[in-house]
């Protein structure tokens, strides 16, 4: 039975620089295992032709059972996340260049730089003599990306962190002067109004699907109101 | 009642609120932030922005039936603002395109029950049924075809109620002791649902009705109008057939009667004592304010009926005149000749006190 993948961007550090993605997807029952899966994790920063720059140091150190991703949050707006799942080594299935697996016993991941398998000669990744000409280990898949010979799963979403604290900060100034005996500014009032306006805007595109505008909209909400 | 477009209403203003978000950015980022327009959108936007809150915070819907439930909000209120919310948000001005979502294989529904799951190959002609289960509303499929675009559309039938005649044939109304034998029509029309019962109510001829009440007969498409004949025989008292259908959605009830009385006797005779039942004309008719016809010289003029209705207030001539103090009136035994169950029944009499002459209609008023 074909897995519902579900990734959540679920929390982050209190300094705002570390944004955790989760995996949520059910695992076991009717569906596979979870560490019948190795997974690969790559995240990136998209902005609003949806290029990517891929985030370094995403921990990877244990594909068959890692639930949880941190990476690193340079800006709010849109990010990318692409869960690669590579197969499981097989030595009955024919490999051509550029297949990826996850090889169990090396606990590692291999790339087919030449064809093998049953059909021709199966080369089993650093156990098979010889295996070197045949498979590279992969260790960073931000090349992969393009790859139409690897699974993968990918789940857009937007960081509001920066963005959020600036609103929450806005508010306590306006509490602050209301406890203070001030009368608020009704232009305060208006300033707060537009940025709970412009992050819900933005929270409805990622609902759409549309991460791209709400990048956009977090941009030039934080350069006028946040800066 | 709530909106019954409200969760769509909601999720078109939230749409709505990121598109007005992102038409700000555009502008924001073309350095255009203090126009007029972009203040109309902001203002727009908040205006949503606290519509959809207030709504996102008290009406939840159910996950998979998406009924919703309001918490410390009526309906009324809820209705309230989602005509806000269409209006400030120009809502049914905008067009929502749903997404699209492409596939290789149409599912074709094969003949037979609803159900079948066969997966044909692209191209494939595919048919659709609908079928009705009991309880369900009927529904029917229509088919257009605009600038090579087909589209299929599910509907609700609009419903139609059952139609039902009842008729006795021949005529309703008899002498008492006329024992009658006759045919009572009834014809239904299925409407858009099928018959679920069929009944006859009348106790007397229950049995003798429920046995050709037959409601697979009834609703089969190709027996519409569906009629039956049924034959009564040796009536001898008023009854009223009452027929019941039932589609599970409404109750149509229509009912005939055969009534039987014991007839006004009227006209004119020679002596003062005559045989009432055999010299006089009989009108068979319920109890009620009635005109009789006179036409003779010098005899007694007569106005019976059974003593049960009680006495005449007045008797009128031809011109309106209230004439009952010319009329004697008394109380006699009438028995009936040449009827299938003779009765012998007391009758009031009115007779006049002297032999006259009258050739006009009276008419009398109990």
């Amino acid at each position: 039975m074909a897995l519902e993948r579900i990734w959540c961007l679920a929390s982050r550090t209190q300094d705002k620089t570390i944004g955790t993605f989760t995996d949520e997807t059910v695992y076991g029952g009717a569906n596979l295992l979870r560490n019948q899966e190795a997974h690969f994790i790559v995240i990136a920063k998209m902005d609003f032709n949806q290029q990517l720059t891929v985030i370094a140091n995403i921990d990877n150190s244990d594909p068959l059972n890692e639930l949880s991703y941190q990476f690193a949050v340079s800006a709010d707006g849109a990010y990318r996340l692409i869960a690669f799942n590579p197969a499981f080594f097989s030595a009955s299935v024919n490999y051509v260049v550029g297949n990826i697996v996850w090889q169990g016993s090396s606990a590692s991941f291999y790339k087919a730089k030449a064809i093998s398998g049953v059909a021709t000669t199966p080369y089993t990744p650093s156990v098979t003599v010889g295996w070197e000409n045949y498979w590279d280990l992969i260790t960073d898949f931000s090349e992969e990306l393009e790859n139409p010979l690897v699974n993968m799963y990918i789940h857009d979403d937007i960081v509001t962190f920066n963005f959020e604290e600036c609103l929450m900060t806005e508010l306590e100034e306006i509490n602050d002067d209301i406890l203070c005996g001030i009368c608020t500014n009704f232009q305060d009032l208006i300033k707060v109004n537009s940025m709970q306006l412009l992050l819900a805007g933005a929270n409805s595109n990622n609902w759409q699907g549309k991460q791209e505008k709400s990048e956009v909209i977090l941009v030039e909400a934080t350069k006028k109101f946040c800066c | 009642m709530l909106n019954p477009k409200l969760q769509e209403w909601m999720t078109r203003g939230y749409v709505k609120v990121g598109d007005i978000s992102y038409n700000i950015a555009l502008n924001m980022k073309k350095g255009k932030n203090f126009t007029a327009s972009q203040k109309s959108r902001y203002e727009q936007g908040i205006k949503l922005y606290l519509i959809l809150d207030v709504l996102f915070r008290h009406v939840t819907f159910q996950e998979t039936t998406n009924v919703p439930t309001l918490w410390r909000i009526t309906e009324v209120q809820t209705n309230a603002l989602v005509r806000c919310l269409i209006k400030i948000g120009e809502l049914d001005k905008v067009p929502v395109v749903p997404s699209l979502f492409p596939t290789s294989k149409p599912t074709v529904i094969q003949t037979g029950a609803q159900g079948a799951t066969v997966t044909g190959p692209a191209g494939t002609n595919a048919n659709i049924n609908v079928v009705l289960k009991a309880g369900e509303k009927q529904l029917k499929i229509s088919q257009s075809v605009i600038l090579g675009v087909k589209t299929f559309e599910l509907s609700f039938v609009t419903y139609v109620l059952p139609q039902l005649l009842v008729e006795i044939q021949g005529g309703k109304i008899f002498e008492i002791g006329d024992d009658r034998n006759f045919n009572i029509n009834i014809t239904t029309q299925k409407g858009t649902q099928n018959l679920v019962t069929y009944l006859c109510d009348s106790g007397a001829v229950n049995t003798t009705l429920q046995g050709v009440l037959n409601i697979i007969a009834a609703n089969d498409i190709a027996l519409q109008p569906y009629q039956v004949v049924v034959p009564v025989t040796t009536q001898q008292i008023s009854q009223t057939f009452i027929i019941t259908i039932n589609d599970g959605v409404n109750n149509v009830v229509v009912m005939d009667t055969i009534n039987f009385y014991h007839p006004f006797l009227f006209g004119a005779t020679t002596g003062a004592t005559p045989t009432l039942y055999t010299s006089l004309s009989k009108l068979i008719a319920a109890q009620a304010n009635r005109s009789f016809a006179f036409n003779d010289v010098d005899k007694y003029f007569w106005i019976c009926y059974p003593s049960s209705y009680g006495t005449l207030t007045k008797i009128r001539d031809a011109n309106g005149f209230n004439v009952i103090s010319d009329f004697t009136t008394a109380v006699q035994n009438v028995t009936s000749t040449g009827l299938d169950n003779n009765y012998t029944e007391e009758y009031r009499t009115y007779r006049t006190i002297v032999k006259t002459s009258i050739d006009d209609s009276y008419s009398i008023e109990f």
